[in-house]
């Protein structure tokens, strides 16, 4: 048994995370699932929705950091490339607290009413990400009170397309949509991913409930890769 | 030349409000042109850019603010419903105010713009110490807090006023719902450590000259409102740089 119906996708920038949520929302809707995509809600409200909010939808798909509150305030102000700088410190409590107030509100809610919740994004790419990027050390990033929380739901499956920094930063490239991250470059992202391939994080992962699944996205076709992803979370979430 | 910043603080009830609208209105009798922070958040929902509060002479701030993470304190965790562990709320208001400060307060100050605020971290020493049991040096040393303590007001007004008082003042102020924090044993606490030597020690080894005044009765709303506009002006001096000309007050 799973310890919830809680699917994570993280990886990098230009990895492929849009297109395993895709392929996961059109994996819900041919089983007739009705799903609640949060990134729709946000663009109306300002606010987290609660487990009320979402009505009688059984698959929820979450993002972060969110599109609300704090988590505007993470993508409007504190990784924006503008001339204010926030430290690794503060960008590390934005994410945590963006995270509690996603998780006590809506996600844990969710999970305990066997809700399926699909979540591009979050306590994994704090971990990855935040040490590099600044004078800030695992050990103090997982014990932030929101991303404690997080840990303690961890979700049932993680999901992380693997592919090569110089194919994801191809990729974004032909993007329209330019995210003004400050992440973006290839040195980076090649210590990011060895980081989300690396043994400690799976054995982090595993210690808290999680089964990581690594889907080449290198050697592949969008539709492969899909149809690859589905599979995965439909043995999953025994369909 | 920077502009100056004044700060207002005291217990909930105490006045603060009516002392910052005394500011306001003589800033709009004077036509200097006022930025609301609160009613640009409301209505922009997200703070203004420079070219925005370059178009005004004084800014009046608030805290917690009422875009991002302040919306998020004031909306979600401190609401009755929610029970957030203190190092969150704690975070929470450092992080409202090191984006406060970075974004809006620090560039206006350099902009020679005059700032008046509502509550600051003068609150989070008062406050979060005794609601939340966190020791003040872990605190002050959050980042926004750091950042707040290397940028203090010129001139902080404590409001003294009798917390039995104040909270049957807010009994009937019904927007005061989502307070944790209006109950007397609390409120008088809370007015000790405002009126404490230590609080002023604290800023005026900062460079913040400190006032407190009395606002209980038989103090009465006008004077209240007399005494903030005085120290106002007083600090501001016998003129004040407006957009289009020098405004003789």
């Amino acid at each position: 048994m799973p310890k919830n119906k809680f699917i994570m996708v993280d990886g990098l920038d230009g990895s492929g995370k849009g297109k395993a949520i895709e392929a996961l929302r059109e994996l819900a809707h041919s089983r007739k699932l009705k799903t609640f995509d949060l990134k729709t809600y946000w663009k109306d409200y300002d606010t987290i929705p609660t487990l009320q909010d979402i009505g009688d939808a059984e698959v929820i798909i979450s993002a972060e950091p969110t599109y609300a509150l704090v988590g505007r305030g993470i993508r409007e102000e504190i990784i924006r490339d503008n001339k204010r700088e926030y430290s690794a410190q503060s960008t590390a409590f934005a994410f945590s607290l963006d995270r509690e107030i996603l998780y006590r509100r809506l996600i844990i809610p969710a999970l305990k009413a066997g809700k399926i919740v699909i979540q591009e994004r979050g306590i994994i790419t704090s971990i990855v990400y935040q040490p590099v990027q600044g004078n800030i050390s695992l050990n103090e990033i997982i014990n932030l009170p929101g991303n404690r929380l997080a840990l303690q739901h961890a979700p049932g499956l993680v999901i992380i397309p693997r592919l090569t920094p110089k194919t994801a930063m191809q990729r974004l490239k032909q993007r329209e949509k330019k995210d003004n991250a400050i992440f973006e470059n290839l040195p980076f992202q090649e210590k990011i991913k060895e980081r989300f391939e690396s043994e400690w994080l799976q054995t982090l992962l595993k210690n808290n409930g999680s089964k990581v699944e690594y889907i080449d996205n290198e050697h592949t076709s969008v539709d492969e890769f899909k149809s690859k992803v589905a599979e995965v979370v439909a043995a999953f979430l025994k369909f | 030349m920077d502009g100056k910043f004044f700060m207002v603080e005291g217990i909930d009830g105490s006045g603060k409000s009516a002392a910052i609208n005394a500011i306001k209105d003589f800033a709009v009798s004077k036509s200097l042109k006022v930025l609301d922070l609160r009613a640009y958040c409301e209505q922009k929902n997200n703070f203004p850019d420079e070219d925005e509060i370059d178009e005004h002479d004084v800014i009046f701030t608030s805290e917690p603010s009422y875009s991002f993470v302040g919306k998020a304190i004031r909306n979600e965790l401190l609401v009755d419903e929610t029970s957030y562990p203190a190092l969150t709320i704690a975070h929470a208001f450092a992080l409202d105010r090191e984006i406060l400060y970075k974004k809006v307060v620090l560039p206006a100050l350099r902009l020679g713009k005059n700032v008046v605020q509502e509550r600051g971290f003068a609150s989070t020493m008062v406050y979060q110490p005794v609601q939340d049991k966190i020791p003040l040096p872990e605190i002050m040393a959050l980042p926004g807090n750091k950042l707040a303590s290397q940028n203090p007001p010129d001139l902080l007004l404590i409001l003294k006023t009798n917390p039995d008082e104040a909270v049957s003042r807010l009994n009937s102020r019904f927007s005061q719902k989502y307070s944790l924090f209006d109950n007397l044993l609390f409120q008088r606490k809370i007015e000790e450590r405002y009126s404490s030597l230590w609080l002023r020690g604290y800023f005026e080894k900062l460079g913040t000259k400190v006032y407190s005044f009395e606002t209980s009765s038989p103090v009465t709303v006008e004077q209240n409102r007399k005494n903030a506009l005085r120290l106002f002006q007083n600090m501001i001096g016998n003129s004040v740089k407006s957009k289009d000309k020098q405004t003789q007050l």
